[in-house]
């Protein structure tokens, strides 16, 4: 066997080798990317103000008052930051739980002056505490697990709980006061394909409309309740998936379930003011630029009041960091972009379209 | 030289046990939990599409290259197969790592616990491994020509 042989069928397997990965690669770059038959409109009413380096990629919102927002950590739980509404100071805050003997999982944290709460859906506890000196004592400690909760009032928060036996996922509100009650709508959530994760998304409550606002992630619709749970309606995103395009595979040896392919995201994130929810899209509409797909993250605007879809504004990634999570307060939207927090404001068009005039 | 030939042939079989090892500790323990791995291989950005026949492929190919590497006949055909499937894997976690738009779980038994960049460096050392016992046996081949 020649030496320029054994060096020729090296090279040949290195070359088959790499092009056969590659062109998997290509074949299924498909599958992220689905165009669909809607079309956005952009009047371009968002102007970005300014940018605060929070040093770290782990917050999240906790609350808002007056001009001040409260920002709560992931991988620091009970620190808490606050912060003016023009992104220019920063103070931080330490809670202090009465008692930390529980087998905390998924802390987070909510500031509604002049209370804060320190609440884990796992274990499941909710603390409740006065900002003014940030100590926090057990309010309520059950055996009803949430994931997925936020405050109404000050002693009621919504919540996505699990119904027994299936372990699928239901909507709920839990008094936690004295006695405490939880009550559960099974009509609002449904099923598409398995009851957990086809109806995964994020739940919003906003006190002026004094509304719930539950967003699929997988599917263009969103549900609207009031603070009983009674259905409001069902609004359709732009999009067009209206089927949850998710696999799902049960190991019995595992017992385990997971997601067995790639999912198709329809509606990231989304947040709700007012009457207007904005909601964070992972699909490209029809005539848009890929582009800019690459280089900022898309908003669609909707009115909850006459069900109607107002526009759409891109928010710029910073460092390739795409948007996390945002808010919106007044007129102006603020969103975690990797370790930022960036401030844009709104021109008029969205502005005018704030109404404090509820669904009948 | 008989000392040295000796040396060459050790180096050549160590390699191959390696290998062996390898492949079949890595085809086997996916073939013990062979639902997750059909399940882990769906979940991948480049595969899913695929994942049915490459959930069987992949430990098959294993299995049948570490066959070849236990005879000393079929040795050099089996470390050009181990050497064209270790760089399949390394073009893999590349493309995986610099291009793709998510980056999934790894799988593979103790390898799955490896990070992604540790996972690479191993890749490439046993690529090296295969190109050395190649290149000493096509020189062996070569000595015994000559003779």
């Amino acid at each position: 066997m020649k030496a320029k042989k054994t060096y020729l069928i090296l090279i040949a397997s290195t070359f088959f080798a790499i092009c056969s990965m590659v062109l998997l690669f290509i074949f299924s770059e498909d599958i992220i990317h689905h165009q669909n038959n809607f079309v956005r409109r952009f009047p371009n009413e968002v102007s970005k103000v300014h940018q605060i380096d929070l040093r770290f990629n782990s917050y999240y919102l906790a609350g808002t008052a007056a001009n001040k927002i409260y920002l709560g950590n992931y991988t620091a739980p009970l620190l808490i930051t606050v912060i003016d509404t023009a992104l220019n100071t920063k103070q931080e805050f330490n809670a202090d739980l009465s008692n930390m003997d529980f087998p905390f999982q998924s802390v987070q944290v909510r500031v509604a002056p002049p209370n804060f709460y320190v609440v884990d859906g796992t274990v499941p506890i909710i603390f409740k505490g006065k900002i003014k000196d940030w100590k926090a004592t057990v309010k309520w400690h059950g055996s009803v697990l949430f994931s997925r909760f936020e405050l109404i009032d000050s002693l009621t928060i919504a919540c996505r709980s699990i119904k027994n036996p299936s372990g699928e996922s239901v909507l709920g509100t839990l008094y936690f006061g004295n006695p405490a009650v939880l009550n559960l709508n099974f009509e609002l959530l449904q099923k598409q394909i398995d009851g957990i994760f086809d109806v995964d998304g994020t739940l919003q409550y906003d006190p002026v409309l004094e509304r719930l606002v539950y967003v699929y992630l997988y599917r263009n619709q969103f549900i609207v309740a009031d603070k009983k749970l009674n259905l409001d309606y069902r609004g359709k995103t732009i999009d067009t998936v209206h089927r949850a395009q998710i696999k799902v595979a049960y190991l019995a040896n595992r017992h385990e379930k997971k997601l067995a392919a790639p999912p198709l995201i329809v509606n990231k994130i989304s947040a709700v003011y007012k009457n207007l929810l904005f909601v964070n899209s992972g699909l490209p509409g029809r005539y848009e630029d890929d582009k800019m797909w690459k280089e900022a993250s898309i908003i669609d605007v909707y009115d909850l009041n006459n069900k109607s879809y107002i526009s759409s504004f891109y928010v710029y990634d910073i460092n390739n960091k795409k948007l996390k999570s945002f808010f919106v307060r007044d007129n102006h939207f603020y969103g975690f972009i990797g370790q930022y927090l960036v401030d844009y404001k709104f021109t008029n068009l969205i502005t005018d379209s704030y109404s404090l005039k509820k669904t009948q | 030289m008989k000392l040295k030939n000796n040396i060459k042939c050790v180096i050549i079989e160590l390699i191959s046990l390696l290998y062996i090892l390898l492949f079949v500790y890595a085809a086997v323990s996916k073939l013990i939990d062979f639902e997750n791995f059909q399940v882990q291989l769906g979940q991948s950005p480049l595969l899913s599409a695929f994942a049915g026949p490459i959930a069987w492929i992949v430990p098959i190919v294993e299995i049948v290259i570490s066959g070849l590497l236990i005879f000393p006949k079929a040795r050099l055909i089996g470390l050009f197969g181990a050497f064209s499937l270790m760089v399949m894997f390394t073009a893999y976690i590349i493309i995986i790592l610099n291009f793709s738009s998510y980056i999934p779980c790894s799988c593979g038994g103790i390898l799955e616990k490896m990070s992604w960049k540790t996972h690479m460096v191993f890749n490439i050392i046993f690529i090296m491994l295969a190109v050395a016992a190649i290149l000493l046996i096509q020189k062996n081949n070569d000595k015994n020509e000559v003779l």
